[in-house]
């Protein structure tokens, strides 16, 4: 591996890493942490960038890195403390504390409670948009699996909005604002 | 869950949720200077050049001649390497003299069904989530051989995890063969590998390394059976050639060196992990060492055996009980988790001194974890009592919003007796902008704590120690008495940042800790 090899990954790296950080958000829920993932699967796909870079979309390949690592580190977290340097403020929801948040929360946080591989199904399926027989491949089970892990993750979400009032009969559901979509970062 | 809610309403919620989310996100510039820079300082890194004196010790005593594995290679598939001149693992033709028995193939798929099988079966028991276990299906058999002691296949394995496995006869029979590990496909380190490379054996008997080249090149194959630990904490390594047959080289492990972390390497190349699947111990040995370490720990509080578990759990994978002792040293519980820790020095009958720690949380509403903190630290038997234990853990590399892969850590100190702890940058000159990275006070149980942003040229770019993944030696913590004199220092350094493979935790044995002076 050379300078031409270097430059060709670099470019890589240069185009790919915006959308790969957006996925690897949805993924870790936290942008430091996305962050970190990213460069990991690119780190780690350094090594096979020959081979890498002759399939159609290598950011296919570091996506599947990248939900592989997720999984690892998320088997790892539950010992150590994440650093941060300040608690961030907690903006109350409409109507203030002690009432239903926006969906948007109550989704976000329901997200991380889902097991990583459960999570990856989500957002691999409404995020990236992938069939089900690639988000298989990606996660290396059968499409089967993709679909009871699909089914139960949006039972788990649907759930979570119920409980938080969002029954599908207000106005609520799916309006979120800009304003509501702040980083949980 | 409300009736009123259809399984279209959630899916649109959530595309519309994950839309927002990632269009919230501000990267930062693309750091690709960073990644091509810490891509080839693993890369380095990762060639696990062992140490110095190559001294020409035999393998086991003797080359092992392998009369056993001439079995002929005809009627498989005739498989070309590639334009390379390798095969992939899941193409090199079949060695080993039953390549060619079906049953064994067989067989071997079967016992990675009943292993999945059980896991998944104890997981569910638990009451553990079982959604993350794949159970493997067996790809290509690398290697089908019989052995002085048994009978072994070596196979990849497609699944979770992907890679390779082992499976091992102690009587050479089809029936008996059970799986023993299976290795992620990164036991090699995750480059194009030269060579699948593992050992195999009955746990507590005889061990036996087997070798398959990739390269049809290939004409000679090393193999070292594990690191030499000196009294002064040193750490070398010796070579022994092994015969290569019909594709395939075998030995028997030295059983004279009481650590077994072997290492391979072809035609004089770089040296390579063999993934170990067989282990000095058998299970029975290991839980009546830890019971019985647990038992005798003796300070303050009797800890958990679970945590003395920890500290011991990978020594007791490659170091026979009958060849070590345990010192225990330090009892105490980590900040904010209250995760307890113990730490100890494990002292080898050769008298090698090695330090070991663990940590057990077992907060109430959260999955109990056990964590091995430090797996096996060579440090010189007479400094060993005052040498700080020394680890890091929440290791994030880089700042966001910026290029500089500072690393920030939170670094951890236990040693009784010490009132202050200090990391600093002992390398010839300052890597960063001072020396003193932060300091605190210790507990009264020894455990002292400091969070540090470590600067990226601190990095140790030396490729002459093995070494896991980046380290930073030239970074120690410095223990301190009441009167701020200095009691011993140690070098803070990830045990495992981002692998999760076999490989760190063994090269932990194999990193120096005396000399930390070296930067520069």
């Amino acid at each position: 591996m050379g300078v031409g090899h270097d430059e060709d990954f670099g470019a890589f790296v240069a185009r790919a890493w915006p959308g790969l950080v957006r996925t690897a958000v949805l993924l870790t829920g936290d942008i430091t942490r996305a962050e970190d993932l990213a460069q990991e699967a690119l780190v780690r796909t350094h090594r096979r960038w020959r081979s890498v870079r002759r399939q159609d979309a290598p950011e296919a390949y570091v996506r599947v890195a990248m939900v592989n690592l997720q999984r690892s580190w998320w088997r790892r977290r539950a010992y150590r403390e994440v650093l941060v340097d300040a608690v961030p403020d907690r903006a109350a929801p409409p109507g203030g504390f002690g009432t239903a948040s926006d969906p948007d929360e109550v989704l976000a946080a329901a997200l991380a409670t889902l097991p990583p591989r459960m999570r990856a199904t989500l957002v691999l399926r409404f995020y990236e948009d992938l069939s089900e027989r690639q988000v298989a491949d990606a996660l290396g089970c059968a499409v089967g699996t993709v679909k009871s892990q699909t089914s139960r993750g949006l039972e788990q979400l649907r759930a979570a909005l119920a409980d938080a009032g969002h029954d599908g009969s207000g106005s609520t559901l799916g309006s979120a604002t800009d304003d509501t979509a702040r980083s949980t970062s | 869950m409300s009736p009123d809610l259809d399984d279209l309403d959630v899916e649109r919620a959530l595309r519309d949720h994950l839309a927002r989310r990632a269009g919230s996100v501000d990267p930062s510039l693309a750091p690709v200077a960073l990644v091509t820079r810490r891509a080839r300082s693993r890369e380095r890194r990762q060639v696990l050049v062992a140490a110095v004196a190559v001294a020409a010790v035999t393998l086991g005593g003797t080359a092992v001649a392998a009369p056993w594995l001439t079995g002929s290679t005809q009627g498989q598939v005739a498989t070309d390497p590639g334009p390379d001149g390798r095969w992939a693992p899941d193409e090199v033709p079949t060695r080993g003299d039953l390549a060619e028995d079906d049953a064994y193939r067989t067989r071997a798929q079967e016992a990675v069904r009943e292993r999945y099988a059980a896991v998944a079966a104890a997981a569910a028991a638990a009451g553990e989530p079982t959604g993350d276990l794949t159970a493997p299906v067996l790809g290509h058999v690398v290697f089908a051989g019989r052995l002085p002691a048994g009978a072994a296949v070596v196979a990849t394995v497609k699944g979770s995890p992907e890679g390779v496995v082992t499976f091992w006869s102690p009587t050479g029979r089809v029936a008996d063969l059970t799986m023993q590990r299976a290795f992620d496909r990164s036991y090699s380190d995750g480059t194009a590998v030269d060579q699948v490379a593992v050992s195999v054996g009955s746990p507590g008997g005889p061990g036996y390394v087997v070798v398959v080249p990739l390269r049809a090149s290939t004409s000679s194959v090393e193999v070292s059976s594990g690191p030499v630990v000196g009294t002064d904490g040193s750490v070398r390594r010796s070579w022994s050639p092994l015969p290569l047959a019909d594709g395939v080289a075998v030995g028997r492990l030295d059983a004279a060196n009481p650590i077994q972390v072997p290492l391979v390497r072809l035609d004089g190349g770089r040296a390579r992990v063999v993934a170990p699947a067989v282990t000095p111990n058998t299970a029975e040995q290991e839980a009546a060492f830890v019971r019985e370490a647990a038992r005798t720990w003796g300070i303050g509080t009797a800890p958990a055996e679970a945590t003395v578990s920890g500290a011991l759990g990978e020594i007791l994978r490659v170091v026979p009980v009958g060849r070590m002792s345990v010192e225990p040293v330090f009892h105490g519980r980590e900040q904010p988790s209250t995760a307890e820790v113990v730490a100890g020095l494990v002292r080898l009958d050769d008298g090698a001194v090695l330090q070991v720690a663990g940590a057990f949380d077992d907060r109430v509403g959260r999955t109990p974890t056990l964590t091995t903190l430090i797996a096996g630290r060579p440090v010189p038997a007479r400094a060993a009592v005052r040498t700080p234990f020394t680890w890091v853990d929440d290791v994030s590399y880089s700042q966001s919003g910026t290029e500089d892969p500072t690393m920030r850590a939170r670094a951890r100190l236990a040693l009784p007796g010490a009132a202050r702890m200090e990391v600093r940058d002992v390398g010839t000159t300052p890597c960063g902008p001072g020396r003193s990275y932060g300091s605190a006070d210790v507990d009264a149980s020894g455990l002292g704590t400091v969070v540090v942003d470590i600067p990226s040229a601190c990095l140790d770019p030396g490729p002459a120690d093995v070494a896991p993944t980046d380290t930073y030696r030239r970074i120690v913590a410095v223990a301190l008495d009441a009167n701020g004199r200095e009691i011993g220092r140690a070098s803070i350094q990830p045990a495992s940042m981002s692998e999760v493979v076999d490989t760190p935790d063994y090269a932990v044995a194999m990193s120096p800790q005396g000399s930390t002076g070296t930067g520069g």
